[in-house]
């Protein structure tokens, strides 16, 4: 056996050298410019069919990306009033994380009704357009007298021969029916759940987040929510609800950066406790805990390179990779306990080839993750290939060269390898069935109460109460989804609008029966060309109608009212080009493939049962597209489930084939205490309540990987008990690593960590059970 | 501020026999020459002069007021009507007792200021319009009073221009110039006080 250091091996420990030194550059820049993603919609993926929904998603959310909104309530106005007031005391008019908005005065009342003005006839009310229809002119004739025998009731649009029938008026009340926000005393309100509300609206100064942890806005906030409720003259019935972008993603941040902590630096220092434990010497310990972090740096850089940017859920997932890629250092050290003879570059050369097979199918392992094309898990599939290699490496090409010390026996490795020998073995006998028998009766039971969920908020990491204040916000404002849209396409502008105005005829029934409160839509503030034709020519005919029956009747004469303009009427480009659209310009998605296309909001669909009916009866118009985004994602998430599941299967059937052609019949040996122990993660799930989904069989595919190599190493070396030792070790510091990842409160993470928690716990209590007998 | 002082200015050279008061004063001096019974009813002869009308539309009624319920006028002639204004809602019947015209505070907060404005100038009492006009005028006699209320914000300017009232320990006559140009006169027909709704009032204000 060569002893010494070769030429190629100083070569190649310097090339590892100026690499690590590359990637502790790229770090320092990386964490300085903080291109860290929290938003969920990083982790789905997109396709050229779903590229336009994605589009106006993306410009749905851009608006609002860096707005907070507030509601103050109290029982009655001047409550109300007192407590927004401290609230906004509280922030200060020049706060500067968050600045004031003033969205009522945004809106000029007076400038839109100068621009609807010419067009005043064209806009009619479906209700009105009822009305104009069916009625007789004597009738209408009647209501504008009584009208106008009647008390004088508010503001006056027009002079009366313009709109004889007070038609304006009852339009823009339907135009404002957009919004349940209302002016009071200047402010915007609303009300609902039995209080006044006043809706302050700020927006942040950073458009980040901070990435220490830090919840800036959160505290900032909350602190004017205890002005709010408590300031001077403290009102018990006042509540405030707080909702935005920014404080799901400071949330987030927060909520990563203290999982990241907890589960990358726990199970560091678990794993260095380990190696201290079992080898008694320094120098283990800082050579193991330089191989994770080089390895961790270099996974870290490689996702930011190939990515752009790292989303926090493959940070918190890499952070459990510290449990896995200790495997390596922990076995070269076993080893060279074992041959205490040897030097160090020769007890390498000698586990070189195991350790690079072992390598390689955990790589796979890991790889298998990145198959369904979901960005976040390529991120933790690539991150944690790399983040892998990247220790192997350091292992391989610096321990030979940094470890000169001599190993000695410690009382725990010799306590674990002896272990081996009084583990109990399967036999043939009465004691072997009943404990099969209770274990499978255990899995029985828990695979009776598994739950399936393919629910893309698995990925949301939002504290619950955040969510149920966005949810409680958007009911009182009224705010429609920007997850489900009605997608319009057409050749022309016009076309657009005019199979708007059929979208919204043929949901009018479901809107009356209260399935959803209405639309967002341009067509309503924008008829169709057509439709103002027909709206023009109906209303002209009868308003003249009146004008003339009125004036007979009054035994006067009426001034005619001023000409309506020749011409187009209203069009779409005069409307995008005036203030007026401002709060609506989003809507317009302009050109899109060969034609135009908009987008139409839904207000109002609480009843997520009304949803199917809603499709259905939206897609039964040409050029419409019902986009539900939320479930496209989930079938998406239930189609890689359903796939990766057929995957496992054929996964584990491709291993018993080796196993069968390496070890012949006793290669069931190794397969069984993995299928076992998978089966009974997947118990632990269901008795647990935790639904099973995408995340979980991931997990089992890892498990998988993992859990054979126990068995081969136990076939490899019957009865050894340095193999024994190493997978011990190994074992505790992955099953350590997992059970911190199980704590996180994103449930994907949590469904993945409990599902290997439990899955390499049982693989390392049923290996040994299933063990050939010593040689 | 300056046209308020103007008005004020202007009042007190043109009236130098009636006691110029300070705007902050008025309605508390009017107030206190009011009847503040829970119910006023009686009779009234509106006139509404419409821009591009040769004629006037002359129309007679009665109406009862009551205190924290709201409106009901009711138009007699030539085309019969009545209009309910409570606090959170208005609605409007014609001839045949059919609704015509409804909408509710809750829904549509800008129907509150006409509310408002309208119960508040029947009774006479403008605190709750403080906000929302400024009050000018003078008292006359031992019992009489004139004001004059002038919009300060945006809601109220869209809808009125001016509003005329003058009265006794009743509001008698009340002069409304809208926005558009229209006007309208109100007079009140002998108007009384009562401490209760009878039952076909009561039933009017369903």
């Amino acid at each position: 056996m060569q002893g010494a250091l070769t030429r190629r091996d100083r070569v190649l420990a310097i090339a590892w050298l100026l690499l690590v030194i590359a990637v502790a550059v790229h770090q320092l820049q990386f964490w300085r410019a903080s291109r860290i993603d929290t938003d969920v919609m990083a982790l789905l993926p997109t396709s050229a069919r779903t590229a336009t929904a994605d589009r106006v998603l993306r410009q749905l959310g851009e608006g609002v990306s860096r707005e907070v909104v507030v509601l103050v309530g109290a029982d009655d106005w001047a409550h109300t009033r007192a407590a927004a007031e401290r609230f906004r005391q509280s922030i200060g008019p020049a706060n500067p994380l968050l600045q004031p908005q003033d969205k009522l005065g945004a809106f000029d009342f007076d400038a839109a009704l100068a621009f609807y003005r010419p067009w005043r006839d064209r806009l009619l009310t479906d209700a009105q357009r009822q009305q104009l229809a069916s009625e007789s002119p004597d009738a209408l004739a009647r209501q504008a007298l009584t009208r106008l025998y009647q008390f004088s009731m508010g503001p006056q649009l027009t002079e009366w021969a313009a709109d004889p029938l007070g038609l304006w008026q009852q339009w823009w009340l339907d135009r404002a029916a957009a919004t349940r926000v209302r002016e009071r005393d200047g402010m915007a309100t609303v009300t609902g759940d039995g209080k006044d509300w006043i809706v302050l609206t700020f927006r942040t100064a950073r458009s980040g987040f901070s990435a220490n942890g830090n919840t800036d806005y959160g505290d900032l906030l909350g602190q004017a929510e205890r002005a709010a409720r408590h300031g001077a003259g403290g009102d018990s019935a006042v509540r405030v609800i707080m909702a935005g972008i920014p404080l799901h993603a400071e949330a987030a941040a927060s909520q990563a950066n203290w999982e990241m902590n907890v589960i990358g630096w726990g199970s560091l220092a678990a794993v260095l406790l380990l190696v201290w434990i079992a080898f008694r010497s320094l120098r283990p310990i800082l050579l193991v805990g330089l191989s994770l972090l080089i390895g961790t740096a270099m996974a870290i850089s490689a996702t930011a390179m190939v990515f752009g940017r790292v989303h926090l859920i493959a940070l918190v997932f890499g952070a459990s990779l510290m449990g896995v890629a200790e495997d390596f250092g922990i076995h070269y050290f076993v080893t060279r306990q074992a041959m205490p003879r040897a030097t160090p570059p020769s007890v390498m050369r000698f586990l070189l080839p195991g350790l690079s097979l072992a390598l390689l199918t955990s790589v796979m392992a890991y790889l298998a993750l990145g198959i369904a094309p979901f960005p976040g898990l390529r991120q933790m599939a690539l991150f944690s290939a790399v983040g892998l290699t990247g220790a192997f490496l350091t292992v391989a090409f610096w321990f030979p060269l940094l470890d000169r010390g001599t190993p000695r026996q410690t009382r725990l490795s010799t306590w674990l390898a002896e272990s081996l020998a009084r583990w109990p073995q399967v036999h043939n006998d009465r004691r072997t069935w009943m404990a099969l028998g209770l274990l499978g009766l255990f899995i029985a039971g828990g695979v009776w109460q598994v739950r399936v969920v393919d629910d893309v908020r698995q990925l949301q990491s939002s504290p619950p109460a955040l969510i149920e204040a966005q949810r409680t916000i958007g009911r009182l404002l009224g705010t429609p989804s920007p997850a489900q849209f009605v997608l319009v396409r057409g050749a022309t502008p016009d076309e657009v609008l005019a199979r708007e105005e059929a979208v919204k005829a043929s949901l009018a029934g479901t809107r009356d029966r209260h399935a959803f409160g209405g639309f967002v839509a341009i067509s309503d503030w924008v008829p169709s060309a057509a439709r103002q034709r027909a709206d023009a020519a109906l209303a002209d005919r009868q308003e003249a109608a009146v004008r003339e029956r009125v004036a007979r009747a009054l035994g006067g004469t009426i001034a005619a009212p001023p000409a309506a303009p020749a011409g187009a009427g209203l069009t779409l480009q005069a409307w995008l080009t005036h203030p007026v659209s401002d709060t609506l310009r989003h809507l317009w998605l302009d050109r899109e493939g060969h034609g135009y296309a908009s987008v139409m909001l839904l207000r109002g669909l609480d009843n997520a049962a009304e949803i199917p009916a809603i499709a259905a009866t939206v897609r039964q118009v040409p050029g419409a597209e019902w986009v539900d985004r939320v479930a496209d994602f989930s079938s998406l998430l239930h189609h890689y489930r359903v796939l990766m599941s057929w995957l496992l299967l054929a996964g584990a059937g491709v291993v018993g084939l080796l196993l069968a052609w390496r070890y012949g019949l006793s290669g069931w040996r190794a397969l069984v205490p993995t299928l076992l122990a998978a089966a009974f993660s997947v118990a632990v799930l269901g008795w647990l309540q935790v639904p099973l989904q995408l995340f979980s069989i991931l997990a089992l595919a890892l498990l998988l990987g993992v859990g054979v190599d126990y068995g081969i190493f136990l076939l490899e070396h019957p009865g050894d008990g340095v193999s024994w030792t190493a997978i011990v070790l190994g074992a505790a510091s992955t099953l350590l690593a997992f059970g911190l990842l199980a704590l996180s409160s994103t449930p994907a993470l949590h469904a993945f960590g409990m599902t290997m928690l439990s899955g390499v716990g049982a693989v390392w209590v049923l290996s040994p059970w299933f063990r050939p007998a010593a040689r | 501020m300056m046209r308020r002082n103007l008005l004020r200015a202007l009042a007190a050279l043109g009236c130098l026999a009636a006691l110029p008061l300070h705007a902050e004063d008025l309605p508390a001096a009017v107030a206190a020459r009011l009847t503040d019974a829970p119910v006023i009813r009686g009779q009234f002869e509106q006139t509404r002069r419409l821009a591009g009308f040769s004629n006037p539309l002359v129309s007679h009624g009665d109406f009862v007021v009551a205190r924290g319920r709201g409106v009901v006028w009711t138009t007699r002639d030539p085309v019969p009507s009545s209009l309910l204004v409570t606090p959170d809602k208005l609605v409007m019947r014609g001839a045949d007792g059919q609704v015509q015209q409804q909408m509710r505070a809750d829904a549509q907060p800008a129907m509150r200021i006409v509310g408002e404005s309208m119960i508040a100038m029947l009774r006479g009492d403008f605190r709750s319009l403080s906000s929302r006009f400024s009050v000018t005028g003078k008292l006359v006699g031992s019992k009489g009073w004139t004001l004059t209320l002038t919009p300060t914000d945006a809601g109220a300017r869209r809808a009125f221009a001016r509003i005329d009232l003058s009265g006794d320990q009743y509001v008698r006559d009340v002069k409304l110039e809208e926005a558009s140009g229209d006007s309208t006169v109100v007079k009140m027909i002998n108007p009384a006080a009562a401490n209760r709704l009878d039952a076909a009032e009561e039933q009017r204000f369903e």
